[in-house]
C-alpha cells in the first residue's frame, strides 16, 4: 500500500515537471537567438601552474631564435584558442587588447589560455614582441588573424616589420 | 506600358470573373505590388550600393562642429582631428546647413548635394545617417551590450565577416549565402521587370565588382560586368569585330558540341548556362556600346562631358551610367548595381590616404549624379554607401583600428535632401556610446532598417520582406505606413 502511494506521488511529481519543463521550453523558443553566456560572468580564475599556451610560448623573444618564431609561437596559441572556443559573437576579437584579454580568459568559455604573468604581456596587458612594441593583431575574418610586429626600429608598418598571415605563412615584403 | 489605373481596373475584372482560386490570389499579389509602389512597372528604378571595403573611418567624413561635441570629437582623435578653424581653410570641414555638422574638406560636392547649392542649388540630393551598423536586436545602451543578454553579430570586427553581413543583412552568419539585393531579385524579378517574355532573359543584377554576395539570391544571381561592359570567357572586352569572332568560336567549340554531345545532365546544364551567359554578354553589350539617347540627350555625350576624376573608380561610375541608361533596352523596370571601392583600411597614413580617396569618391559622386540629372534619370536612381565598419575613434599614432558603427550616405532625387538621420553618437572615448578598448561606437540604427526604407521604394512589398531581410522584425514592422528611418521624400 506504502509502495503504491509512493508510486503516485512519484507519477504527480513527474507531470508536473513535464508540465512546467514543456511550457519554460516554448518560452524559450519564442525569444529571439541569444548568447549562452550568463548576464554576469564569473571571474577568471588564474590557475597556478603553467597552462598548454605557456608551453606553447615557452623560449619567446629568445635572443638565439629568429624574430619571426615568436609569431608562430603566438599563431599556435591563437589556432588552439580558436579550436576551443566556438562563440563567435562574444567577446569579438578587434585587435590586440581584444587578443590579449581573451588569452587572459576573458572568452566565452572563461578558460585562461596564457596566464597573465607570461612574459608575451606588457605591463599594460598587451601582447608585445621581442623589442617590447605591441603587435597589431588584424582580424581579416573570424579564426583569421594576421600578426604583425614593428620590428627593430618599433614603427609599424616599415620595411622592416615581420608579419605572420592567418595562414601561418610569413609574408613577404610589401605583401 | 499600362498605367497604375488601368492596370487595377483589369486586374479587378480578372479576379471577378475568374472561377480559380489560384487565379484571384496571383491577381491580389499583383494587385498588392501595384497599390504598394504607386505604379506597377510604370517608372523604372535602380539601387546602386557603393561599397567601401575596407572599413572606412566615418567618423572623419561626418563630423560635429558645434564647440562642445567638436571639442569631444578633437580629443577622441587627438592627432587625426580635422580642423574647424585651420589657415588655410581647403583643411577645414565643410559646414553642412543647419544641422552642427560638418563633412570632411574634400567632400566639397557631396557638401553642395547636401546643401542645395553649386551645381545643384536648389536641389538637395544627399542625406546622412549617422552611427548605422550590422545588428541582429536593438541595443539601447552600453550596459546592454555589456550585459551578455543581447544577440550580438558573429566576428564583429572582422573584414570579412563584417563584409559579409552588410551585404547579406543577417549578421547571425548564413550557412548558404544570399544578399539581400539577391534576395529582393528573388521576389520582385519577375514581378516588375514583365516586358521580358518568351526566352528572353536578362538579370536585374549587374556587379561592376566581380562577384559579391549582395547579388546572389536563391533562384536570381548577378551579371558581373566591367567598365567597358560584358565580361567574355577569354577576358576580353567590348564588341570589336575580333571580339564578337572570338565569342562566336567560343560558342561554337565550347557551349554547342557540350549540349549536342554530352548526356550528362550536369555536363547538359552546364552547356546550356555558358551559351545563355554568351548570348546574355552579347545583348548586353550590344546596348552598352550603342545607348543613344535619352530624354533627348546623347548619353555617351553627357558621360563624356562629366567632372569625373581621374581615378580608377570612374571607369566603375560611368559603366553604371551606361547601365541604367539602357536598362529599357534591356527590359529591367528594376535593377541593382554593385560598385566597390576598396582601400579604406587605413590603420596608418589615414590623414593622407582619406583625403585622396574621399576627394576621389567625392568627384566621382558628383559626376555620376550630373550625369543622372543631366539625363533624366535622377528621380529614378538611389545611391548609397555601405562600409565593412566604422573605425576607433582613438588613434593608434598613424591611422585606426577596426571598430562596428559609422555613417553612411544617400544620394539621388528620391533621397530627402539635407538631412542627416540617426542618432549621432557621443565622441567621448570610453563614454555611453563606446563599447570600449579605444573608440568603438555601437550602432543606434541597424543596416536592417537602413535597407528596408531603400527596399520599400524598390517594389518589396511589408509580406515580402520578411524574406528579404530576415530580423526586419527586431527593429521594425514593415506594414508599418511611415518609413523606418525617413531619408527618402
Amino acid at each position: 500500500m506504502r509502495r503504491w502511494k509512493w508510486l503516485v506521488w512519484l507519477a504527480f511529481a513527474a507531470t508536473i515537471g513535464l508540465v512546467t519543463w514543456t511550457f519554460l521550453s516554448t518560452d524559450q523558443e519564442k525569444e529571439p537567438l541569444r548568447s549562452s553566456m550568463p548576464a554576469s560572468p564569473p571571474p577568471v580564475q588564474t590557475p597556478a601552474n603553467p597552462v598548454p599556451g605557456d608551453l606553447l610560448l615557452a623560449g619567446y623573444a629568445d635572443p638565439a631564435t629568429a624574430p619571426i618564431e615568436d609569431l608562430r609561437k603566438i599563431h599556435r596559441v591563437v589556432a588552439g584558442y580558436f579550436t576551443v572556443i566556438k562563440d563567435g559573437s562574444r567577446f569579438p576579437i578587434g585587435g590586440n587588447a581584444d587578443l590579449a584579454a581573451a588569452l587572459r580568459g576573458e572568452n566565452a568559455n572563461r578558460e585562461v589560455f596564457v596566464r597573465g604573468d607570461s612574459p608575451v604581456f606588457s605591463g599594460d596587458g598587451l601582447l608585445v614582441d621581442r623589442w617590447g612594441s605591441p603587435l597589431v593583431v588584424h582580424p581579416e575574418a573570424w579564426r583569421q588573424l594576421a600578426i604583425r610586429s614593428a620590428g627593430p626600429d618599433r614603427r609599424a608598418y616599415t620595411a622592416d616589420d615581420l608579419v605572420l598571415l592567418p595562414s601561418g605563412r610569413q609574408a613577404r615584403p610589401g605583401e | 506600358m499600362p498605367s497604375r489605373r488601368q492596370f487595377l481596373g483589369e486586374a479587378s475584372c480578372a479576379a471577378i470573373g475568374s472561377t480559380s482560386v489560384l487565379s484571384t490570389l496571383l491577381n491580389l499579389t499583383m494587385a498588392n505590388h501595384a497599390a504598394a509602389q504607386g505604379g506597377f512597372g510604370s517608372q523604372r528604378k535602380s539601387l546602386v550600393c557603393l561599397f567601401l571595403s575596407g572599413g572606412c573611418d566615418t567618423f572623419n567624413f561626418l563630423i560635429p562642429t558645434e564647440p562642445g561635441p567638436y571639442a569631444e570629437y578633437a580629443a577622441a582623435r587627438s592627432n587625426l582631428a580635422i580642423p574647424l578653424n585651420d589657415p588655410n581653410p581647403s583643411n577645414n570641414i565643410i559646414p553642412l546647413t543647419g544641422t552642427g555638422y560638418g563633412l570632411h574638406p574634400s567632400c566639397v560636392h557631396l557638401a553642395e548635394m547636401f546643401n542645395g547649392t553649386g551645381s545643384f542649388t536648389g536641389k538637395k540630393r544627399l542625406a546622412l545617417l549617422a552611427n548605422v551598423g550590422t545588428l541582429i536586436e536593438p541595443i539601447a545602451s552600453k550596459q546592454d551590450y555589456l550585459s551578455g543578454n543581447i544577440a550580438l553579430p558573429k566576428a564583429l570586427f572582422s573584414h570579412r565577416d563584417q563584409i559579409e553581413q552588410w551585404q547579406t543583412s543577417v549578421p547571425q552568419g548564413m550557412q548558404v549565402l544570399s544578399g539581400w539585393g539577391g534576395r529582393a531579385a528573388d521576389v520582385i524579378h519577375s514581378t516588375f521587370n514583365t516586358e521580358q517574355t518568351g526566352n528572353y532573359y536578362m538579370p536585374m543584377n549587374f556587379s561592376l565588382a566581380g562577384n559579391s554576395a549582395f547579388q546572389i539570391g536563391r533562384s536570381e544571381g548577378q551579371f558581373v560586368i566591367t567598365g567597358n561592359g560584358a565580361l567574355t570567357f577569354d577576358g576580353s572586352t567590348g564588341n570589336s569585330a575580333v571580339n564578337q569572332a572570338k565569342t562566336q568560336v567560343t560558342q561554337d567549340t565550347v557551349a554547342s558540341p557540350i549540349e549536342e554531345h554530352y548526356r550528362n545532365l550536369f555536363q547538359r546544364t552546364h552547356g546550356r548556362i555558358t551559351a545563355n551567359s554568351i548570348e546574355r554578354g552579347a545583348e548586353f553589350q550590344q546596348h552598352f556600346d550603342n545607348p543613344g539617347t535619352l530624354n533627348s540627350q546623347n548619353v555617351d555625350a553627357v558621360i563624356a562631358a562629366a567632372p569625373f576624376p581621374a581615378h580608377w573608380i570612374s571607369d566603375q561610375f560611368r559603366a553604371a551610367v551606361k547601365t541604367i541608361a539602357i536598362r529599357e533596352q534591356l527590359k529591367l523596370a528594376r535593377q541593382t548595381i554593385f560598385i566597390e571601392f576598396g582601400g579604406w583600411d587605413h590603420h596608418a597614413e589615414l590623414l593622407t590616404n582619406q583625403r585622396n580617396m574621399l576627394g576621389a569618391l567625392d568627384g566621382a559622386l558628383h559626376a555620376f549624379q550630373i550625369c543622372l540629372e543631366n539625363l533624366g534619370l535622377s528621380d529614378d536612381v538611389i545611391t548609397f554607401t555601405c562600409s565593412d565598419f566604422g573605425r576607433t575613434l582613438r588613434s593608434n599614432g598613424q591611422g585606426t583600428d577596426h571598430a562596428w558603427s559609422g555613417n553612411q550616405l544617400v544620394l539621388g532625387g528620391p533621397v530627402q535632401g539635407g538631412v542627416i538621420r540617426g542618432s549621432f553618437p557621443s565622441l567621448v572615448i570610453d563614454g555611453p556610446d563606446d563599447i570600449g578598448r579605444g573608440g568603438r561606437i555601437f550602432p543606434k540604427l541597424s543596416a536592417d532598417e537602413y535597407f528596408c526604407e531603400l527596399l520599400r521604394w524598390f517594389g518589396v512589398t511589408a509580406g515580402d520582406m520578411d524574406m528579404v531581410l530576415p530580423n526586419i522584425r527586431n527593429f521594425y514592422d514593415p506594414a508599418s505606413s511611415s518609413h523606418p528611418v525617413n531619408f527618402l521624400a
